[in-house]
Protein backbone atom coordinates (compact mmCIF):
# COMPACT_ATOMS: atom_id res chain seq x y z
CA UNK A 1 0.00 0.00 0.00
CA UNK A 2 2.69 2.52 0.53
CA UNK A 3 4.21 1.89 -2.37
CA UNK A 4 0.85 2.68 -4.03
CA UNK A 5 0.94 5.73 -2.28
CA UNK A 6 4.62 7.10 -3.18
CA UNK A 7 3.94 5.84 -6.73
CA UNK A 8 0.91 8.29 -6.75
CA UNK A 9 2.24 11.07 -4.85
CA UNK A 10 5.91 11.09 -7.31
CA UNK A 11 2.76 10.92 -10.27
CA UNK A 12 1.49 13.54 -9.15
CA UNK A 13 4.12 16.23 -8.20
CA UNK A 14 5.67 15.33 -11.92
CA UNK A 15 2.11 16.60 -13.71
CA UNK A 16 2.42 19.10 -11.15
CA UNK A 17 6.42 19.96 -12.51
CA UNK A 18 5.13 19.90 -16.28
CA UNK A 19 2.04 22.36 -15.06
CA UNK A 20 0.57 24.30 -18.41
CA UNK A 21 1.91 23.46 -21.44
CA UNK A 22 4.69 26.12 -22.14
CA UNK A 23 3.52 29.66 -23.80
CA UNK A 24 4.22 32.78 -24.26
CA UNK A 25 4.78 35.21 -20.85
CA UNK A 26 5.41 39.04 -21.02
CA UNK A 27 7.50 39.98 -18.40
CA UNK A 28 8.31 43.47 -16.93
CA UNK A 29 5.81 45.47 -18.43
CA UNK A 30 6.52 49.07 -18.15
CA UNK A 31 5.70 53.01 -18.96
CA UNK A 32 7.00 56.45 -18.43
CA UNK A 33 5.24 59.03 -16.37
CA UNK A 34 4.43 61.44 -19.12
CA UNK A 35 2.15 64.69 -18.68
CA UNK A 36 -1.18 64.62 -18.75
CA UNK A 37 -1.32 66.62 -22.14
CA UNK A 38 0.63 63.95 -23.76
CA UNK A 39 -0.39 63.09 -26.67
CA UNK A 40 1.57 59.76 -26.93
CA UNK A 41 3.52 57.75 -24.45
CA UNK A 42 5.21 54.28 -25.07
CA UNK A 43 4.91 50.70 -23.49
CA UNK A 44 8.28 48.47 -22.78
CA UNK A 45 7.68 44.49 -22.26
CA UNK A 46 10.00 41.60 -22.31
CA UNK A 47 8.45 38.71 -24.11
CA UNK A 48 9.23 35.24 -23.64
CA UNK A 49 8.37 32.41 -26.38
CA UNK A 50 8.18 29.42 -24.41
CA UNK A 51 6.53 27.24 -27.13
CA UNK A 52 8.10 24.82 -29.62
CA UNK A 53 7.03 27.74 -32.44
CA UNK A 54 8.01 30.50 -33.82
CA UNK A 55 5.26 33.57 -32.20
CA UNK A 56 4.95 36.86 -34.21
CA UNK A 57 3.40 39.82 -31.98
CA UNK A 58 1.26 41.55 -34.25
CA UNK A 59 0.26 45.08 -32.11
CA UNK A 60 -2.06 45.24 -28.76
CA UNK A 61 -5.33 46.88 -27.12
CA UNK A 62 -5.73 48.68 -24.11
CA UNK A 63 -8.51 50.46 -22.36
CA UNK A 64 -5.75 53.25 -21.43
CA UNK A 65 -4.70 53.71 -24.38
CA UNK A 66 -6.95 54.87 -27.93
CA UNK A 67 -4.80 52.72 -30.20
CA UNK A 68 -1.67 50.70 -29.75
CA UNK A 69 0.84 50.68 -32.28
CA UNK A 70 4.09 48.73 -33.01
CA UNK A 71 6.99 50.88 -33.86
CA UNK A 72 10.26 50.57 -34.10
CA UNK A 73 12.54 53.59 -32.89
CA UNK A 74 16.13 53.95 -35.08
CA UNK A 75 18.79 56.21 -34.82
CA UNK A 76 21.45 56.64 -37.70
CA UNK A 77 24.98 57.57 -37.54
CA UNK A 78 24.41 61.27 -37.42
CA UNK A 79 22.21 60.99 -34.74
CA UNK A 80 19.05 61.48 -36.54
CA UNK A 81 15.82 59.71 -34.79
CA UNK A 82 13.22 57.53 -37.19
CA UNK A 83 10.35 55.74 -35.91
CA UNK A 84 8.43 53.87 -38.34
CA UNK A 85 5.24 51.11 -37.47
CA UNK A 86 5.93 47.32 -37.36
CA UNK A 87 3.44 45.00 -39.00
CA UNK A 88 5.23 41.97 -36.72
CA UNK A 89 7.89 41.41 -34.01
CA UNK A 90 9.09 37.57 -34.78
CA UNK A 91 10.45 35.51 -31.48
CA UNK A 92 11.74 32.21 -32.19
CA UNK A 93 11.33 29.60 -29.70
CA UNK A 94 12.99 29.52 -26.65
CA UNK A 95 14.05 32.53 -27.38
CA UNK A 96 13.06 36.20 -26.31
CA UNK A 97 12.40 39.74 -27.21
CA UNK A 98 12.69 43.04 -25.11
CA UNK A 99 10.57 46.38 -26.29
CA UNK A 100 12.99 49.17 -25.00
CA UNK A 101 13.68 52.76 -25.02
CA UNK A 102 15.53 53.31 -28.38
CA UNK A 103 13.83 50.58 -29.93
CA UNK A 104 10.57 48.72 -30.52
CA UNK A 105 8.27 49.75 -28.63
CA UNK A 106 4.40 49.62 -28.59
CA UNK A 107 3.17 53.29 -28.90
CA UNK A 108 0.18 54.10 -26.74
CA UNK A 109 -1.92 57.22 -28.59
CA UNK A 110 -4.29 59.52 -25.84
CA UNK A 111 -2.70 57.40 -22.89
CA UNK A 112 -4.97 57.72 -19.79
CA UNK A 113 -2.22 59.35 -17.94
CA UNK A 114 -4.04 59.39 -14.55
CA UNK A 115 -3.36 55.64 -13.86
CA UNK A 116 -0.30 54.24 -12.23
CA UNK A 117 -0.76 50.60 -14.22
CA UNK A 118 -2.78 49.38 -16.53
CA UNK A 119 -3.76 46.08 -18.27
CA UNK A 120 -2.81 45.58 -21.92
CA UNK A 121 -3.60 42.39 -24.33
CA UNK A 122 -0.49 41.37 -26.73
CA UNK A 123 -1.52 40.07 -30.08
CA UNK A 124 -0.11 37.24 -31.19
CA UNK A 125 0.25 34.98 -34.52
CA UNK A 126 0.62 31.36 -33.74
CA UNK A 127 -0.22 31.91 -29.45
CA UNK A 128 -2.90 32.95 -27.90
CA UNK A 129 -3.40 36.78 -26.66
CA UNK A 130 -1.03 37.58 -23.66
CA UNK A 131 -2.67 40.42 -20.69
CA UNK A 132 0.22 42.03 -18.81
CA UNK A 133 -0.70 44.58 -16.32
CA UNK A 134 1.83 47.73 -17.16
CA UNK A 135 3.37 49.68 -14.24
CA UNK A 136 3.83 53.35 -15.21
CA UNK A 137 7.52 54.43 -13.41
CA UNK A 138 10.14 56.65 -14.53
CA UNK A 139 12.83 54.39 -14.92
CA UNK B 1 62.57 48.07 14.42
CA UNK B 2 60.03 45.01 15.21
CA UNK B 3 58.23 42.96 12.98
CA UNK B 4 54.97 44.10 14.65
CA UNK B 5 56.43 48.57 13.68
CA UNK B 6 56.95 47.43 10.43
CA UNK B 7 53.26 45.96 10.12
CA UNK B 8 51.92 48.93 11.28
CA UNK B 9 53.76 50.92 8.70
CA UNK B 10 53.05 48.79 5.88
CA UNK B 11 49.60 49.00 6.44
CA UNK B 12 49.33 52.85 7.29
CA UNK B 13 51.34 53.15 3.75
CA UNK B 14 48.41 51.06 2.05
CA UNK B 15 45.04 52.63 3.78
CA UNK B 16 47.24 55.86 2.40
CA UNK B 17 47.34 54.91 -0.77
CA UNK B 18 43.76 53.54 -0.75
CA UNK B 19 42.48 57.39 0.49
CA UNK B 20 44.63 58.77 -2.50
CA UNK B 21 43.39 56.10 -5.17
CA UNK B 22 39.68 56.43 -4.45
CA UNK B 23 39.35 60.61 -3.27
CA UNK B 24 42.71 62.09 -4.79
CA UNK B 25 43.66 60.83 -7.76
CA UNK B 26 40.18 61.29 -9.52
CA UNK B 27 40.07 65.24 -8.38
CA UNK B 28 43.77 65.41 -10.18
CA UNK B 29 42.48 63.79 -13.74
CA UNK B 30 41.36 66.23 -16.15
CA UNK B 31 37.53 66.09 -16.67
CA UNK B 32 36.76 63.31 -19.34
CA UNK B 33 33.90 64.86 -21.99
CA UNK B 34 31.31 62.10 -22.55
CA UNK B 35 30.16 64.97 -25.30
CA UNK B 36 31.67 66.15 -28.14
CA UNK B 37 33.59 69.14 -27.42
CA UNK B 38 33.40 71.88 -29.93
CA UNK B 39 35.73 74.49 -30.05
CA UNK B 40 33.46 77.37 -31.60
CA UNK B 41 34.68 81.14 -31.51
CA UNK B 42 32.18 82.33 -32.98
CA UNK B 43 28.74 82.61 -30.88
CA UNK B 44 26.39 80.02 -30.87
CA UNK B 45 23.64 80.86 -34.36
CA UNK B 46 20.50 82.75 -33.09
CA UNK B 47 17.09 81.33 -31.84
CA UNK B 48 14.77 83.88 -32.43
CA UNK B 49 11.31 81.76 -31.50
CA UNK B 50 8.08 82.02 -29.73
CA UNK B 51 8.82 80.98 -25.78
CA UNK B 52 6.37 78.96 -23.38
CA UNK B 53 6.85 81.24 -20.79
CA UNK B 54 4.58 83.96 -23.53
CA UNK B 55 7.85 86.00 -24.55
CA UNK B 56 9.98 85.59 -27.60
CA UNK B 57 13.02 84.98 -26.91
CA UNK B 58 16.78 84.82 -28.08
CA UNK B 59 19.76 83.49 -26.42
CA UNK B 60 20.75 86.43 -25.46
CA UNK B 61 18.01 86.08 -22.78
CA UNK B 62 20.01 83.32 -21.34
CA UNK B 63 23.18 84.99 -21.21
CA UNK B 64 25.72 83.83 -18.19
CA UNK B 65 24.14 80.82 -18.32
CA UNK B 66 24.37 77.24 -19.37
CA UNK B 67 21.90 76.40 -22.06
CA UNK B 68 21.06 73.01 -23.27
CA UNK B 69 18.98 72.96 -26.32
CA UNK B 70 17.11 70.07 -27.76
CA UNK B 71 14.81 69.32 -31.09
CA UNK B 72 11.85 67.27 -30.56
CA UNK B 73 7.96 66.69 -30.23
CA UNK B 74 5.26 66.13 -27.80
CA UNK B 75 3.74 63.10 -30.11
CA UNK B 76 6.91 61.64 -29.61
CA UNK B 77 6.68 58.62 -27.58
CA UNK B 78 9.83 57.50 -26.71
CA UNK B 79 13.25 59.60 -27.34
CA UNK B 80 11.65 62.94 -26.42
CA UNK B 81 10.12 62.23 -23.05
CA UNK B 82 13.04 60.04 -22.34
CA UNK B 83 15.65 62.96 -23.39
CA UNK B 84 13.33 65.00 -21.39
CA UNK B 85 12.94 62.94 -17.91
CA UNK B 86 16.90 61.88 -18.57
CA UNK B 87 17.96 65.99 -18.26
CA UNK B 88 15.80 66.66 -15.18
CA UNK B 89 17.15 63.59 -13.52
CA UNK B 90 20.71 65.17 -14.94
CA UNK B 91 19.94 68.36 -13.11
CA UNK B 92 18.92 66.79 -10.25
CA UNK B 93 22.35 65.56 -9.63
CA UNK B 94 23.35 68.66 -9.79
CA UNK B 95 22.22 70.24 -6.94
CA UNK B 96 22.76 74.46 -6.92
CA UNK B 97 24.63 74.35 -10.27
CA UNK B 98 21.64 73.38 -12.14
CA UNK B 99 20.47 76.78 -11.35
CA UNK B 100 22.12 78.16 -14.11
CA UNK B 101 21.33 75.59 -16.75
CA UNK B 102 18.63 76.32 -18.81
CA UNK B 103 16.60 73.66 -20.90
CA UNK B 104 14.91 74.14 -23.84
CA UNK B 105 12.96 72.29 -26.69
CA UNK B 106 12.85 73.67 -29.65
CA UNK B 107 9.28 71.57 -31.61
CA UNK B 108 9.93 70.43 -35.05
CA UNK B 109 6.38 70.04 -34.96
CA UNK B 110 4.82 73.41 -34.60
CA UNK B 111 1.84 72.80 -36.69
CA UNK B 112 0.51 70.14 -33.49
CA UNK B 113 2.38 71.88 -30.89
CA UNK B 114 1.24 75.07 -29.45
CA UNK B 115 2.57 76.90 -26.92
CA UNK B 116 -0.35 75.72 -24.41
CA UNK B 117 0.89 72.38 -25.26
CA UNK B 118 4.21 73.08 -24.88
CA UNK B 119 4.06 75.06 -21.75
CA UNK B 120 2.03 72.14 -19.89
CA UNK B 121 4.34 69.61 -21.45
CA UNK B 122 7.82 70.40 -20.53
CA UNK B 123 6.60 71.80 -16.96
CA UNK B 124 5.60 68.57 -16.30
CA UNK B 125 9.49 66.90 -16.73
CA UNK B 126 10.83 70.26 -14.56
CA UNK B 127 8.88 73.64 -14.13
CA UNK B 128 11.99 75.51 -15.36
CA UNK B 129 12.13 73.57 -18.89
CA UNK B 130 11.22 75.90 -21.47
CA UNK B 131 9.54 74.69 -25.09
CA UNK B 132 10.22 76.91 -28.06
CA UNK B 133 8.04 77.28 -31.57
CA UNK B 134 7.24 79.64 -34.02
CA UNK B 135 6.72 79.11 -37.59
CA UNK B 136 7.83 76.09 -39.81
CA UNK B 137 10.53 78.56 -41.89
CA UNK B 138 12.04 79.96 -38.38
CA UNK B 139 12.13 76.65 -36.86
CA UNK B 140 14.02 74.91 -40.33
CA UNK B 141 16.08 78.25 -40.10
CA UNK B 142 17.12 77.44 -36.80
CA UNK B 143 17.59 73.97 -36.92
CA UNK B 144 19.38 74.57 -39.95
CA UNK B 145 22.67 76.72 -38.35
CA UNK B 146 22.65 74.01 -35.66
CA UNK B 147 22.90 71.06 -38.41
CA UNK B 148 19.81 69.64 -36.81
CA UNK B 149 17.84 67.74 -39.25
CA UNK B 150 13.93 67.32 -39.12
CA UNK B 151 11.58 65.84 -41.46
CA UNK B 152 7.56 64.89 -41.32
CA UNK B 153 6.65 61.54 -42.19
CA UNK B 154 3.18 59.93 -43.55
CA UNK B 155 1.43 58.63 -40.82
CA UNK B 156 -1.65 56.27 -40.36
CA UNK B 157 -4.18 55.85 -37.60
CA UNK B 158 -4.72 58.30 -34.63
CA UNK B 159 -1.18 58.89 -34.33
CA UNK B 160 -0.91 60.47 -37.63
CA UNK B 161 2.79 61.58 -38.45
CA UNK B 162 6.17 61.02 -36.52
CA UNK B 163 8.77 63.50 -37.18
CA UNK B 164 12.31 62.36 -37.53
CA UNK B 165 14.59 65.06 -36.32
CA UNK B 166 18.35 64.86 -34.57
CA UNK B 167 18.41 63.40 -31.30
CA UNK B 168 21.63 65.27 -29.79
CA UNK B 169 21.84 67.90 -26.80
CA UNK B 170 23.75 71.23 -28.26
CA UNK B 171 24.90 72.75 -25.20
CA UNK B 172 26.49 76.76 -25.01
CA UNK B 173 28.56 78.13 -22.44
CA UNK B 174 27.82 80.97 -20.20
CA UNK B 175 29.84 82.87 -22.80
CA UNK B 176 27.30 82.08 -25.92
CA UNK B 177 29.89 79.66 -27.88
CA UNK B 178 28.48 75.74 -28.59
CA UNK B 179 30.49 73.85 -27.00
CA UNK B 180 29.78 70.43 -26.41
CA UNK B 181 27.32 68.02 -28.41
CA UNK B 182 25.83 65.10 -26.23
CA UNK B 183 24.55 61.96 -27.88
CA UNK B 184 21.48 60.62 -27.10
CA UNK B 185 21.08 57.39 -24.32
CA UNK B 186 23.86 59.34 -22.07
CA UNK B 187 22.65 58.79 -18.60
CA UNK B 188 21.80 61.68 -16.18
CA UNK B 189 25.37 60.98 -14.36
CA UNK B 190 27.52 61.53 -17.77
CA UNK B 191 25.01 64.67 -18.83
CA UNK B 192 25.21 65.96 -14.77
CA UNK B 193 29.27 65.71 -15.15
CA UNK B 194 29.67 67.42 -18.25
CA UNK B 195 27.75 70.29 -17.47
CA UNK B 196 29.07 70.96 -13.82
CA UNK B 197 32.05 70.99 -15.34
CA UNK B 198 30.84 73.80 -17.85
CA UNK B 199 29.25 75.69 -15.24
Amino acid sequence: MKRIVGFVSVAAIAVSACGSPPGVEARDAWSRPVPPVAPATAVFVEIHNGTTDVVTLTGADSAACSELQLHETALDEAGVMSMRPLAGLAIAPGDKETLAPGGIHLMCMSPDTALEEFAITLRLRNAEDVVVEVIVEDR
Amino acid sequence: MTARRLSVIAASVLVAAAFAWAFVIPNLRPHVFHGVVMQSLAEAPAIDLQATTGDLVSLDSFSGSLVVVYFGYTHCPDVCPTTLSTLNKALSRMGDKADDVEVVMVTVDPQRDTVALLAEYMAYFNESFIGLTGSVEDIATVATTYGVYFAANEGDGESGYTVDHTAHLMVIDRAGHLRLVLPPHLGPEEIAADLEYLS
